[in-house]
């Protein structure tokens, strides 16, 4: 069993730096977490502080329902996997395997009985006599992973394992490296700047920024559904609006946004609050209308009419620019294949599904505040 | 601003291969994206531009002077690597400050320089930080501030943007562009992020086994990959393996399984080719749409599974007895359970056609197992 919990906990480094702020979660035993967000935002302060290399300014951690500030190192049964390997090239891949337990002073035989199978368990056992140097890096970082097994650590710490890899490999590394935690009953808390790896590895996802934690959940619920403007801002790419509640139904508020009113999904903010509609750009559905229609008020779409500012081509994408009426500017991501071609001037409606568009209270320090990172 | 050229450059580390018979020019001004798995060449020939290795064989020119034999620090070259870490006991401000002090420069200019740096970085505050005492992405922003600030007028930056979390690393490929583009710099940017190059770059160089394999604009090397290795490389991708027929001047490519796509292609009746279709270029739509949609290429499939990576899902498709890849952006609804009835929309000119004699067996991307 190996239950975490972080219980208010801040680091401050020198005087002013808060570098993680008021932490509060709990992982459960068995659990895959990834812990993503901007760089400098405190995933890897967080991930020290497990380890123990560093103590809380303020709060406590608890492993079950053990208090972790007077236990050392060595005794908090972890074991960390980095991008830059710290296994020692001096000693063959079986030697590095088996100083975990040697330093444990594990006799002769148990010694054996874990290297054997850790390497086996990472598909290691014909390279143990080798040198590091012989080895590719998905071959070092498996190292890495067997000490961790041989070491009978219960929870796994990496910091960008996977970031020295080539994309193919990558992949296939997460799905090896997500069975073998499984596989193993180890609990993981995996950084990582690749979003798509965070949502293809892990169980939940947390969300972090400027030392706080924003979101924790499953990875569709940060896409789909996500609880807060930043989320919606760093995972993934949205637009915001900003509108005042005038009608709420049960599953739909109506929100004004310049002239025009809107269905978004209901989210419990009062009537008359103003808010922030903040929508995915993959979710914009864009139409042309004739000049007639423009001035029409549109009932039969949940929309916003809008003007084509510019058409631009990204790779796998189109992506439209488009001013709306109240001189706002978004941007919607089409398919490159979608055989509608959209010009300057162009009159459009933008629109948008009440599902995917999420309602928050605008905040009090300003939309642009609330996104810094 | 400086032009550069290197001329049959090679480079073995004893009996290893780093580079072979590297033949580049890259224009004042150009960016230049290279593009290659691990071990490729990338970071060699970078080193060599730099001047941090000397070439086995070959020259390098700048602005058509030989510069082979000069040392790394008199060929005012600007550069990122991972082993040219920040100096540990120097601080932030000291590090990106170095080029300028060395050269004896007047500071006036380049601390304003570092400063705007700095901003444009998001690394405000960090000034009097030393190098363990900041983030991982940190450090890498200031060795890229350290890189421009230097003076230099030839920037050489190997993943210089590789610790960066996908938001600020998007924001940065844009503004990294316009930075060289604004300062006229001549700039080579190694990646393993095929979208990387593609959005900063002018040109994109792709290495294989210590050799440049294509070079070409950005949409050159998506559109008409000179390889199945190049293909497989830019993206995920499916094959189809069959054989050229030509019915009334169109061209097909037939399977053993009975599929026949209409392709693009000057092959020959009876040749034996394979279709390469990148995943973003398979259209997914449901069964009840196929009398409305347009495409060269109208097939009945069905969805094996799917899984959401952030704006996309990634799609596995059977058709016939092929397992097909496709990549749809998350607004569309389309079908998505296992088994849902579909069809795919393929146009001709998105399958990517190679014959199969020319194409050597070990071509065919070795994997690493995992
Ligand atoms: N020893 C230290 N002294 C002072 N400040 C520090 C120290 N270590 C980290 N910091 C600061 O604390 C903040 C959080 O750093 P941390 O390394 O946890 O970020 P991170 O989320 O891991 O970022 P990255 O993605 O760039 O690795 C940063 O602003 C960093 O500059
Ligand atoms: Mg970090």
């Amino acid at each position: 069993m190996s239950e975490i919990h972080f219980q208010h906990v801040t680091k401050i480094f020198g005087r002013k730096v808060e570098a993680v702020k008021d932490l509060s979660f709990i992982i459960e035993d068995g659990e895959y977490i990834s812990l993503i967000g901007p760089s400098g935002c405190g995933k890897t302060t967080t991930l020290r502080l497990l380890a123990g290399t560093i103590l809380p300014t303020r709060g406590r951690i608890f492993f079950d329902n053990t208090a972790m500030e007077n236990i050392s190192i060595q005794d908090r049964n972890i074991g960390f996997v980095f991008q830059h390997f710290a296994i020692f090239p001096h000693m063959s891949i079986w030697e590095n395997v088996a100083y975990g337990p040697s330093v444990r002073g594990k006799s002769k035989k148990d010694i054996e009985h874990l290297v054997e199978k850790a390497l086996k368990s990472l598909q290691l056992s014909d390279k143990a006599e080798l040198y590091p140097i012989s080895l590719s890096a998905p071959d070092w970082q498996k190292t890495a992973l067997a000490r961790v097994l041989a070491s009978e650590s219960r929870i796994l710490l990496l910091d960008e394992p996977l970031g020295a890899l080539d994309q193919k490999i990558r992949e296939e590394f997460q799905v090896f490296l997500r069975n073998l935690v499984k596989k193993e009953r180890l609990t993981a808390i995996h950084v990582t700047h690749d979003q798509a790896e965070a949502l293809t590895i892990s169980d939940r996802v947390v969300v972090m920024n400027k030392g706080q934690l924003v979101q924790i959940g499953a990875p569709t619920d940060l896409i789909f559904t996500p609880s807060n403007i930043f989320t919606s801002f760093f995972v993934g790419e949205s637009d915001f609006l900003v509108g005042v509640v005038v009608d709420d139904r049960e599953k739909y508020s109506e929100v004004k946004v310049g002239n025009n009113i809107i269905k978004v999904s209901n989210m419990g903010i009062e009537r008359g609050k103003r808010v922030v509609v903040a929508i995915r750009r993959e979710f914009f559905q864009i139409e042309k209308v004739s000049v007639e229609d423009k001035t029409r008020q549109d009932s039969k779409h949940n929309s916003l009419p809008g003007v084509v500012i510019q058409e631009q081509f990204l790779g796998l994408l189109k992506r439209i620019k488009i001013k709306l009426e109240n001189q706002q500017i978004i941007e919607a991501k089409i398919h490159a294949k979608n055989p509608i071609h959209f010009k300057e001037h162009d009159n459009v409606r933008v629109i948008i599904d009440p599902d995917s568009a999420r309602s928050f209270s605008y905040p009090k320090e300003g939309i642009v505040s609330a996104l810094e990172m | 601003m400086v032009k550069v050229k290197l001329k049959d450059v090679t480079k073995y580390f004893g009996k290893d291969r780093g580079v072979e018979n590297i033949n580049l020019s890259i224009d004042d001004g150009e960016y230049l994206a290279v593009l290659g798995v691990t071990g490729a060449g990338k970071t060699t020939t970078l080193y060599l531009i730099a001047g941090l290795l000397s070439p086995s064989n070959g020259c390098i020119l700048f602005d058509d002077k030989d510069v082979t034999k000069l040392p790394a620090e008199d060929r005012n070259v600007g550069f990122v690597f991972e082993e040219y870490n920040l100096f540990p006991r120097m601080n932030v401000e000291s590090n990106v400050l170095f080029g300028p002090i060395v050269k004896a420069l007047d500071l006036t200019d380049s601390r304003q320089i570092a400063r705007e740096m700095f901003s444009l970085l998001n690394i405000v505050g960090k000034e009097q930080n030393f190098p363990d005492e900041i983030s991982g992405g940190q450090k890498q922003r200031v060795a890229l501030a350290r890189a421009i600030v230097s003076n230099a007028n030839l920037l050489v930056m190997d993943d210089p943007l590789r610790a960066l979390d996908a938001k600020i690393r998007e924001i940065l490929q844009v503004e990294l562009r316009k930075l060289v583009k604004d300062l006229g710099l001549t700039c080579i940017h190694a990646t393993h992020d095929t979208h990387e190059a593609m959005r900063v770059a002018d040109r994109i160089a792709v290495f294989k086994d210590g050799e440049i394999v294509q070079i070409g604009t950005p949409e050159e090397v998506y559109n008409h990959p000179i390889s199945l290795y190049v293909a497989n490389f830019l993206g995920e991708s499916s094959q189809i393996e069959g054989e050229i027929v030509i019915e009334n001047n169109e061209s097909f490519l037939k399977n053993s399984s009975g599929l026949r796509l209409k392709i693009d292609t000057n092959l020959k009746t009876g040749t034996k080719a394979i279709a390469l279709v990148p995943a973003e270029l398979v259209n997914v739509f449901d069964i009840s749409e196929k009398d409305k949609i347009n495409y060269d290429n109208v097939i009945d499939a069905q969805i094996i599974s799917s899984k959401c990576i952030g704006e996309f899902y990634e799609i596995d498709i059977k058709m016939h007895d092929l397992t097909i890849k496709s990549k749809e952006l998350i607004g569309r609804k389309i079908p998505l359970k296992e088994r849902s009835k579909i069809v795919c929309g393929i146009d001709k000119d998105d399958f990517r056609i190679f014959p199969i004699e020319e194409e050597e067996s070990n071509d065919q991307e070795k994997t690493t197992k995992i």
